[in-house]
């Protein structure tokens, strides 16, 4: 199994190259049949990649250790379900990911291409493959997850502790194909630059793989967060870690280039600042791709020591370079079809969005660098911590919401101050009135205040032209209220999607505000028996039972919870200690409401008998991961295709897209 | 200048240090960032044949008294395997018995095994000894200079050292008996060939 797995592998770069090649050349050729010929290898590459693919599954199921991949990241005792997770717990089964993932996503995009984008095609294609025979041949010739041990082992070295998580099923799948997939709309723009046609042909298909994209790179970044809120057990959810940082700088580009595009499909403006953006967002995927894969900065997150570091380099060199070079020759190709004409116009909201968006992403690229700088300098490393991403990007943010809340209020092209006056007095009036609430029960801190009026102000501006919206239905067409909001909905995807997505945004930025201003976290060493309080609540420690393992042993500690003198429940908190592994993982218990979390994980076992805790009580927090599936609903009708025949999706997405 | 000449001259401006400053710290690898330490790749790794850098062990098994110490030098004219290892590595655990026979079988002959113990804990090395009652000496290198010394990038790591106190073989991962008995003949015929001819002399 293994070695047709190999073979596949070597057939997979074979047929990449091919396609790579074939598409050039019949292009510069003329040749209808090497076009086609080379458009097809890219649809068989994803079955031989796919039979690579299960074939390392294969091996894992059978615990095949004659493979070293799979001796460093299995062993025998564990359960079956995890080979999904151990598939990509290392360099090459990663890859290996990425490369199906890539030849899966390009195929559908160039299967689904719309028309307008056919006459450039070829060179789309021709740089998806580019990109995909890179990773297929890292691996074949530095990284190849069918490299054999030279002698065989009994037993291999098992799953990292922290990666046996139901989060770690989906967080890093999805962020590897959201960062590789940015591949996409980029080549569309860059196949249209070569081309000779970047104007507004690519535009259909880059907006609808750019907000497809960007909902997975979401979702991965928020599983992320619940991973580290439920399992890492210092009960925060992001820590501006290196690489979690090398996720977001390419999801932040990305939302500036959903925003923006927009502006291009209504106005035909930005043309060349859209391919800027989905340059730069590509560029980013490709740092984060070096930073994980022996990065110069070590994380959490990154797959060891390894010498891909410079071939990773190498590629992000060349991926910036090469597209700069291509922009500055069809420079004086891309002059938008029209200039903006007044800054109090939703145009100019979409360019400061942009702009905000910009500064976050280059300020964390910045403390991202900054460490290895003074390194450099100083001859010590300074590391950029939490203080400055929050102290930088924290009124980066809140801004961004205000824009949230008065951006879709403006008409395009020109608004004027009266119309803008009334359009923001009720929501105004609700923020001023969160203001008033929480400065009465005695809510002091500014950002927190601030940012909860912002939730409003957005929260009540959404919601009001909701309102306004299903009324006039009523009055026109007679609609009841159900079906008119759902008509509404419909009838203009791509605002209404993304309102929804406002909403999701709202919910995210409650709980980052409530966690981060009044959070309240105890450490303490309590006896069974002995209780402890903390705001309203009060914990008592009952007792801890120890459960051991053939691979380690599990302690789980038995609390009860009262608030307010009343009793509320019985949790179970987990510490589990792996000895192969030297390391502790935890299972934090955690008892959410839409109001605030109640969160205990053991921190140690002490041999008196004494358990170890940290106690936090989390505002808000439950808003944050109810957000995740509002996000998707909102991408979902953003996206959704309008009544017309489905037989090419992506053609009717962006048929509604043009018909509202 | 004309305005496309601009950017171009900003982005590179911007750009070339950027990359330039990524280049050296990719030469920078510092470390062991992620996992445990445990040696991913196993087999064979050329070695440039140095002499093996000196150290001395304070025991911490067998009969060894407080303050008993081993010095590598003073094994010169021995063949010596220095084994890097730590109690919560998975392969180290794996591979005690290869070495405990093999220790036992060349009692006797002009070889000595030493356990480098490095990231651990005293304590847990203690245990790990007694639990797989491991003979031959073994000590720790708690501040982890043999180990930098030795260049040691994971565990398990061994290095065979011949009688003239020369590095020649370095072996990551857990090494199956039969290697680890060949590469310990290799070096002892040599010390036995060479008494051989100093006694014919």
């Amino acid at each position: 199994m293994a070695d047709l797995g190999a073979a596949c592998l070597w057939m997979a770069l074979a047929l990449a190259t091919y396609s790579c090649v074939a598409s050039v050349a019949g292009e510069l050729r003329g040749s209808p049949a090497l076009l086609d010929s080379g458009r097809k290898a890219s649809y068989v590459l994803v079955v031989v990649v796919l039979v690579s693919t299960l074939s390392l599954v294969q091996s894992f199921i059978a615990r095949d250790f004659s493979l070293a991949y799979v001796a460093a990241h299995s062993n025998l005792a564990m359960d079956n379900i995890y080979t999904w997770v151990a598939f990509y717990a290392g360099n090459e089964g990663s890859l290996l990911y990425i490369a199906f993932a890539l030849s899966a996503m390009a195929a559908l995009a160039i299967w689904l291409a719309p028309a307008s984008t056919r006459p450039t095609l070829p060179w789309t294609v021709a740089i998806l493959m580019l990109i995909e025979v890179f990773f297929l041949a890292v691996m074949a010739f530095m990284a190849n997850p069918f490299q054999k041990l030279p002698f065989p082992v009994p037993d291999g070295q098992g799953i990292n502790p922290l990666l046996t998580h139901f989060g770690m099923f989906f967080h890093p799948p999805a962020l590897m194909a959201g960062l590789v997939g940015i591949s996409i709309p980029f080549s569309f723009a860059l196949g249209g630059l070569i081309g000779g046609r970047a104007g507004d042909e690519w535009i259909d298909a880059g907006r609808a793989w750019g907000v497809g994209i960007w909902a997975l790179l979401a979702s991965g970044l928020l599983l992320g967060s619940w991973w580290a809120y439920t399992i890492l057990g210092w009960g925060g959810f992001w820590f501006w870690d290196p690489v979690e940082n090398a996720a977001f700088m390419p999801w932040i580009a990305l939302t500036a280039f959903v925003h923006s595009i927009m502006v291009q499909k209504r106005r035909g403006m930005f043309r060349m600042w859209n391919i800027v953006l989905i340059n730069v967002a590509f560029g980013f995927a490709l740092y984060g791709m070096f930073m994980n894969r022996g990065g110069p900065v070590p994380s959490v997150h990154s797959f060891g020591a390894s010498t891909l570091g410079w071939v990773f380099l190498l590629f992000l060199a060349f991926g910036v370079i090469v597209p700069l070079a291509i922009f500055f020759w069809r420079y004086d190709l891309m002059r938008s079809a029209q200039r903006l004409d007044s800054m109090l116009s939703r145009e100019a909201a979409f360019l400061i969005n942009n702009l905000l968006l910009l500064g976050i992403a280059f300020a964390t690229l910045w403390g991202t660098v900054y460490p290895l700088l003074s390194r450099l300098f100083a001859e010590q490393e300074i590391t950029v911590a939490r203080p400055f991403f929050d102290q930088v990007n924290g009124p980066l943010m809140l801004a961004l919401v205000l824009l949230m809340g008065v951006g879709p209020l403006l008409p395009w092209r020109r608004a004027n101050l009266q119309s803008l006056r009334r359009a923001l007095l009720l929501p105004g009036a609700a923020a001023l009135a969160t203001v008033a609430v929480l400065l009465a029960v005695g809510i002091r801190q500014p950002y927190a205040v601030i940012g909860f009026a912002l939730c409003a102000l957005v929260t009540t501006s959404i919601l009001a032209e909701w309102t306004r919206g299903t009324i006039s239905r009523r009055r026109s067409v007679g609609d009841n209220p159900v079906v008119g909001f759902v008509r509404l909905m419909m009838a203009n995807r791509p605002r209404y999607g993304g309102y929804v997505v406002h909403l999701a945004v709202v919910m995210v930025a409650l709980g980052v505000v409530g966690q981060s201003f009044y959070g309240v976290q105890r450490d303490v060493v309590l006896f069974p028996g002995e209780d402890v309080t903390v705001g309203n609540y009060r914990m008592m420690y009952v007792d801890t039972t120890a459960l051991a393992f053939a691979d380690r042993t599990e302690y789980r500690a038995t609390v009860e919870v009262y608030r307010d003198g009343e009793f509320l429940d019985v949790m179970h908190a987990q510490r589990t200690f792996h000895p192969d592994h030297n390391m502790a993982s935890t299972r934090a218990a955690i008892r959410s409401t839409p109001v605030e979390d109640f969160y205990v994980v053991p921190s140690e076992n002490r041999e008196d008998g004494a358990v170890g805790f940290r106690i936090l009580v989390n505002p808000l927090v439950w808003w944050m991961w109810v957000g995740g599936p509002v996000m998707i609903l909102g991408t979902v009708i953003a996206l959704w295709p309008s009544g017309a025949p489905a037989r090419r999706p992506v053609v009717a997405a962006t048929a509604a897209g043009a018909a509202d | 200048m004309s305005r496309r000449n601009w950017i171009i001259l900003g982005t590179a401006a911007a750009l070339i240090p950027l990359f330039a400053l990524l280049a050296w710290a990719a030469t920078q690898q510092r470390g062991q960032p992620a996992g445990a330490g445990i040696n991913q790749q196993f087999g064979e790794i050329r070695v440039e044949q140095s002499p093996a850098a000196d150290f001395t062990l304070e025991l911490i098994n067998g009969n060894a008294q407080r303050g008993d110490a081993l010095r590598l030098s003073d094994l010169r004219g021995k063949v010596v395997l220095v084994d890097f290892w730590a109690s919560w590595c998975g392969p180290c655990r794996q591979e005690s018995g290869a070495l405990n026979r093999a220790y036992a079988a060349y009692q006797g002959r002009p070889v000595e095994f030493i356990g480098v113990n490095v990231w651990d804990t005293q304590n847990a090395a203690e245990l790990f000894l007694v639990e797989f009652g491991v003979a031959y000496p073994a000590g720790v290198d708690a501040g982890g200079e043999i180990a930098l010394n030795y260049g040691v990038s994971g565990i398990p790591e061994k290095f065979f050292i011949d009688a003239n106190g020369v590095i020649r073989l370095k072996y990551v991962g857990p090494m199956p008996e039969d290697v680890l008995r060949a590469a310990l003949e290799t070096l002892l015929a040599e010390v036995e060939a060479d008494g051989a001819g100093s006694q014919q002399r």
